[in-house]
């Protein structure tokens, strides 16, 4: 994850949200604290989406949401794109969105 | 040309509109009901205010970490991608490269959210924002 | 309903009323400015998470009674925090009777 392009650290977390493992670009002002609050909202917003695909899906008959493939915070600098137990942060100015949606998919 | 016709322009896309805080006030262009566009609305202003809360606590532990003010959010769907950035909204397909082309229109048509986007999000769609805002 | 009314209750060790912005309008209690202005700013965001939560389960549901949201109440391993309106309180677990501090706080909230 951390080859993609503007990657400033990548992370994975327990299903609770707690940081289970991480690598920071040498540099940023990232801290591991703080990449496992990112980590708690993943996982708090992974939970929202997910009620939002299957009640959008439910009530409107329109289907392409689940499974859901990952939801991304977009900050004044940088993003954060999660899926599953995973996430990567990235600088907006470099930001690739589709690559890291990829990226954080689970095999 | 005003973002939502922009949007609109690009396949792929299948409805953008603008959405206002309390989720009662909005427009759209696309494949939408006029009920689906609401209830879009509603979801989108409870996306926007959950991941505002998540910044204030990211930015109490780190300032100036450059996460504030909250520029937008991605929820992507197995076959269609939500995306907001500002006060707008786009519903678009999982279809190569229209995902980054589509949030390099909106950040940079939106421009920079300003740090008091609730209030003046809401009032860019004529609400009165000493109205409460919820 | 001045703020002391709910701060006497058992278990409570700081109420505040806070503005939509965040800010205090006043408050009560054992906590330290920084840490009650930090109360209100939470309290004033997560009020706004639960109303978008309600907002959305109501709309999911199509259930009438869920919004628009009265208050919250998380609780932790000893102590809890917990809001109706624009009023917010802290709980020290063991002593607080939450129903008769939610009835309060209602009360307060709907000056």
């Amino acid at each position: 994850m951390m080859e993609l392009p503007g990657a400033l650290a990548a992370f994975t977390y327990n299903d609770r949200g707690a940081l289970q493992s991480h690598v920071l670009r040498e540099g940023t002002e990232l801290t591991p604290q703080v990449l496992d609050l990112l980590a708690r909202s993943c996982v708090a917003n992974l939970a929202i989406a997910s009620m939002e695909a299957s009640g959008w899906e439910a009530l409107t008959g329109q289907g392409g949401f689940q499974p859901l493939k990952g939801i991304s915070v977009v900050g004044l600098e940088w993003s954060v794109v999660a899926n599953g137990n995973r996430g990567v942060v990235v600088k907006n100015r470099d930001a690739d969105y589709e690559a890291a949606f990829n990226a954080v998919q689970t095999a | 040309m005003h973002i939502v016709k922009q949007l609109m322009a690009i396949p792929g896309v299948i409805a953008a509109g603008e959405y206002a805080y309390r989720g009662d006030r909005f427009s759209y262009e696309g494949a939408l009901t006029e009920e689906f566009a609401r209830m879009a609305s509603i979801v989108c202003r409870a996306n926007t205010l959950s991941v505002n809360m998540q910044a204030e606590i990211f930015e109490s532990f780190a300032e100036n970490c450059g996460c504030r003010p909250v520029q937008g959010w991605i929820v992507r769907g197995s076959q269609i991608t939500v995306c907001a950035v500002g006060n707008y909204f786009s519903f678009i397909e999982n279809r190569d490269e229209l995902l980054n082309d589509v949030m390099t229109i909106m950040r940079a048509k939106v421009g920079d959210v300003q740090d008091d986007l609730l209030a003046s999000l809401y009032a860019r769609l004529g609400g009165d924002t000493k109205e409460a805002l919820y | 309903m001045s703020l002391n009314k709910i701060l006497v209750l058992d278990g409570v060790t700081a109420v505040c009323r806070f503005r939509d912005d965040g800010a205090i309008m006043e408050a009560e209690g054992m906590l330290s400015p920084d840490l009650m202005e930090r109360m209100a700013r939470f309290a004033q965001w997560y009020r706004r998470t639960v109303s978008s939560n309600t907002d959305l389960l109501s709309l999911f549901s199509q259930m009438r009674g869920w919004s628009p949201s009265q208050g919250w109440i998380v609780q932790g391993a000893g102590l809890t925090v917990c809001s109706t309106g624009n009023v917010v309180c802290l709980v020290g677990n063991a002593q607080g009777s939450l129903n008769e501090i939610m009835r309060a706080l209602g009360e307060a909230a709907r000056e």
